[in-house]
């Protein structure tokens, strides 16, 4: 994934979440909705905040705060809910705010290093290094932990 | 070389239809060990194998052409009264669909292999041809008239033409070698004769023509009122055809040339070598072909679908059930806003129209999945003779309500249920001949599988007349094996004690035999009868029989749910789990060894908070309650407030959430919102 990154141009949607600037590749982002009522789950893996109705279809939120352990805060008017293609379904992000979309070379993109300061590196694909700011580009094929992939398996096994 | 290069697409065609074949002869050559003198019978077993060898000696499958001869050569024995029908020839016959069934699921995974065929063919030797089986001599050339006399309807149409004085022609054409247009020209052709008259047959058929199965000849058989010259001109007047010969229809022609299928393996490897001369010299199995197409004949309305494809439309259908829902709230809405606004009276009329129209979508689709349950009890006649024969039992099985209707989805998974069911029956319930006759009972035993439409479910009956499930042997064998105390078990009821059939772990016979004891039990059943939101009854007389009852929903796609609400959030309940629903007094909660229980009307029952689910510890006011039922155990739910009953459309939480416990799927409400849809089995395991 980074060799591809060092030579292409990517294009990121930036979004904020606590004190930190994060990215995902465009090409994953589905849309960007506004927050809205989510029907929680009970039982459900604890980075899954719940479901929404996504024009007639059921969307699982994830809330990346408790994904990175960052502090949770309340829902504000800037808000959103981006919704991402994470193999092959739909899933929601919760974000403090989206920022921009921004076109970033791929020589920008480093690979992570120890000035990531969430917990979980590995949902990292790179830091992108615009000189006055990082943003922290997000391994969405990685959001979803190897454990819970785990849980997949098993539960496709069990449906077969 | 075995076989010729065959496309994937070829392949699947073909086993698809081999299925329908070998599907088609299990139940037929069941039926035939009762009716051995039905010859209508006999023919079509005949067909239907003729067909078999005819198509997959086509591809080159030559296992499979070789034991599908030998069936052929049996049934054209037991055709001309020179073999009877006994016990021993449906062994043998019933062993060569299982040899077929293995060949072909190896096929299905690339090869035909090393599937070996010599016992099934040595059985059906043994029985056909005692003897030796001889080398047989070349086939004539097929001829249309052997065809046609082989199909009574035709045979009847020309009968009829011929008595009315009209005239009937066959006609021969003969194509230039090697014209890559010989099934256009052959579709010119019977175009042209259409034109002319009516087609009887043609061989090859019409659809062997379109499916460009042809070689360098077609007959055709027409009646007409033209003259055969005129009819010869114009034949002759099509591109590529080399030859045309017409003549008046000679039914002494028309007579099967039996000594032709009656040949032995020399003379199939012969038939397999002139079929590998590749397509130019197919035209030499055009019969095999014909005959396979006359089978086709009957499906030829249908179209088949991806099951994926139906249930990504099921879903669209779906997401516009909730939009009808969510369009008929706001124009209602609308309506009490803008009072008498004329833009308004018409979307209001709209609504309703579109509303109507995605109702019957909706019904359509339903339909759609919808196979008629004899798909599935057409399996099951074998496997009871199967099961009577290794246990020595005489059974008599009827089915009944072949035609009702169920979504193939649930007809999936009713399959397994049904099975251990009737092998019960079979193994367990019916008593052997001679204990029958001791108990005065007839000797053969009946065994009786119903469907039918109840209230917009479906229910599925069995019946045996054998000894009925032994009340007090379930009672103990359960206290045995520690699944009840002796006290509960001397508490329980006469029907009490037999529902311990359904608890895990038990089995009543004496011996596990081969049969039964595969390691389903009847907890499995019951379990996988609930999982479709279903229920599984049993009711036993002793040395009277037993029925089991399973009632189920006729789709899994939509379910009636009673909605209710805990803390935030709504949920969906399948009623078909709901025992009844009221107020939950404080007076009726009462507390053992620190758990919640209710006392209604004397039953105690355990009492499950719903709030206790959802994240917030929010202390809701939990004024209702609903009583569910699962299995025989009820269970109070505690929630907030008792909604409305709908129809609701189930919808998966996808791969990402995954399972969730006692959370079965979501539900889009016509307000927009999402109910969750409880599991009600797995919730009370939760608690």
């Amino acid at each position: 994934m980074n060799q591809a990154g060092v030579s292409a141009e990517r294009q990121l949607v930036v979004f904020r979440l606590a004190q930190d600037v994060y990215g995902f590749d465009i090409q994953a982002v589905r849309e960007i909705i506004r927050m809205q009522e989510i029907t929680r789950v009970p039982n459900a893996p604890e980075q899954i905040e719940g479901v929404i109705n996504l024009r007639g279809r059921i969307c699982p939120i994830m809330d990346l705060r408790k994904r990175f352990d960052v502090a949770i805060s309340e829902a504000t008017a800037e808000s959103r809910i981006v919704v991402v293609e994470i193999a092959g379904e739909d899933v929601g992000v919760i974000v403090d705010a989206v920022t921009e979309v921004l076109r970033v070379p791929g020589d920008r993109i480093q690979p992570p290093s120890s000035v990531v300061t969430t917990a979980d590196t590995r949902v990292v694909e790179g830091i992108v290094n615009l000189g006055d700011r990082l943003i922290i580009l997000v391994d969405l094929n990685t959001l979803l932990t190897s454990d819970d992939r785990a849980v997949f398996q098993e539960m496709e096994l069990a449906a077969a | 070389m075995d076989s010729a290069v065959i496309d994937q697409e070829e392949l699947k065609v073909f086993l698809q239809e081999a299925e329908e074949q070998l599907q088609l002869l299990d139940e037929d050559i069941i039926r035939l060990e009762k009716e051995a003198d039905n010859v209508d019978l006999l023919q079509e077993i005949f067909r239907a194998a003729h067909t078999l060898k005819g198509s997959s000696g086509m591809l080159g499958f030559r296992n499979m052409a070789e034991l599908t001869h030998h069936m052929e050569d049996a049934l054209d024995k037991v055709r001309k009264g020179a073999l009877a029908v006994t016990p021993e020839l449906v062994d043998a016959l019933l062993g060569s669909l299982d040899g077929l069934k293995d060949l072909m699921g190896h096929l299905g995974a690339g090869a035909e292999g090393d599937v070996d065929i010599s016992v099934p063919v040595a059985a059906l030797r043994a029985i056909a041809d005692p003897g030796s089986a001889g080398g047989g001599g070349a086939q004539p050339a097929a001829a249309i008239e052997a065809v046609v006399a082989a199909d009574a309807a035709a045979m009847e149409q020309i009968d009829a033409v011929l008595a009315s004085g009209a005239a009937c022609l066959v006609v021969r054409a003969t194509f230039v070698p090697d014209t890559a247009w010989s099934a256009v020209r052959a579709f010119q052709i019977v175009t042209e004769l259409s034109s002319r008259g009516e087609v009887v047959a043609s061989l090859p058929t019409l659809d062997d023509i379109q499916a460009e199965k042809i070689g360098t000849t077609l007959q055709a058989v027409i009646v007409t009122a033209q003259p055969a010259d005129e009819v010869r001109a114009a034949v002759a007047a099509v591109d590529d055809v080399q030859s045309v010969a017409v003549e008046a229809w000679d039914a002494s022609k028309a007579t099967p040339h039996e000594e032709r299928r009656h040949a032995a393996s020399g003379k199939l490897a012969e038939d397999q070598r002139v079929i590998d001369l590749g397509p130019a010299a197919r035209g030499k199995s055009e019969r095999e072909q014909l005959e396979a197409a006359s089978q086709k004949i009957e499906t030829l309305q249908t179209v088949r679908i991806d099951v994926d494809r139906l249930d990504a439309l099921m879903n669209l259908v779906g997401e516009l059930v909730i939009d009808r829902t969510r369009v008929a709230q706001i124009t209602k809405a609308l309506q009490s806003r803008y009072r008498g606004d004329e833009a308004v009276q018409s979307l209001e009329q709209i609504a309703a129209h579109v509303g109507k129209m995605v109702e019957d979508l909706h019904q359509g689709m339903l339909q759609a999945r919808m196979l008629p349950i004899g798909t599935l009890f057409s399996k099951f006649p074998r496997l009871v003779r199967d099961v009577a024969r290794s246990t020595g039992k005489q059974v008599e099985f009827f089915t009944e309500g072949e035609d009702t209707e169920i979504d193939r989805a649930v007809i999936e998974k009713i399959k397994d249920p049904l099975i251990h069911l009737l092998r019960n029956a079979v193994d367990h319930g019916i008593e052997l001949p001679d204990a029958r006759r001791a108990a005065g009972k007839p000797e053969t035993g009946t065994v009786k599988l119903t469907a039918s439409h109840d209230q917009g479910r479906i229910v599925i009956r069995l019946e045996d007349d054998g000894k009925g499930i032994d009340a007090r042997g379930v009672r103990e064998s359960a206290v045995r094996k520690g699944i009840v105390t002796r006290e509960a078990a001397d508490r329980m009821s006469e029907q009490e004690a037999v529902e311990l059939i359904f608890a895990s772990g038990l089995s009543t016979a004496a011996k596990t035999t081969d049969i039964s004891g595969r390691g389903v039990g009847m907890d499995v059943v019951r379990k996988s009868i609930e999982a479709l939101n279903g229920v599984a009854i049993v009711d036993t007389r002793a040395g009277r029989g037993s029925t089991f009852t399973l009632e189920l929903p006729l789709t899994l796609a939509t379910f009636r749910g009673l909605l209710v609400q805990s803390v935030n959030e709504v949920y969906a309940i399948p009623l078909s789990y709901v025992q009844e629903t009221g107020r939950l007094d404080p007076e009726l909660v009462q507390t053992i060894v620190d758990k919640e229980v209710v006392n209604l009307r004397g039953t105690i029952m355990p009492l499950f908070r719903l709030s206790v689910i959802s994240a917030d510890a929010v202390r809701s006011s939990e004024d209702f309650m609903v009583v569910v039922r699962v299995g025989d155990r009820p269970t109070a739910l505690a929630v907030d407030r008792l909604m409305d009953q709908q129809e609701v459309v189930v919808k998966s939480l996808g791969r990402t959430i995954g399972r969730a416990k006692g959370v079965a799927g979501a539900s889009i409400l016509g307000d927009g919102e999402v109910a969750l849809i409880l599991d009600v089995a797995t919730l009370m395991k939760a608690a």
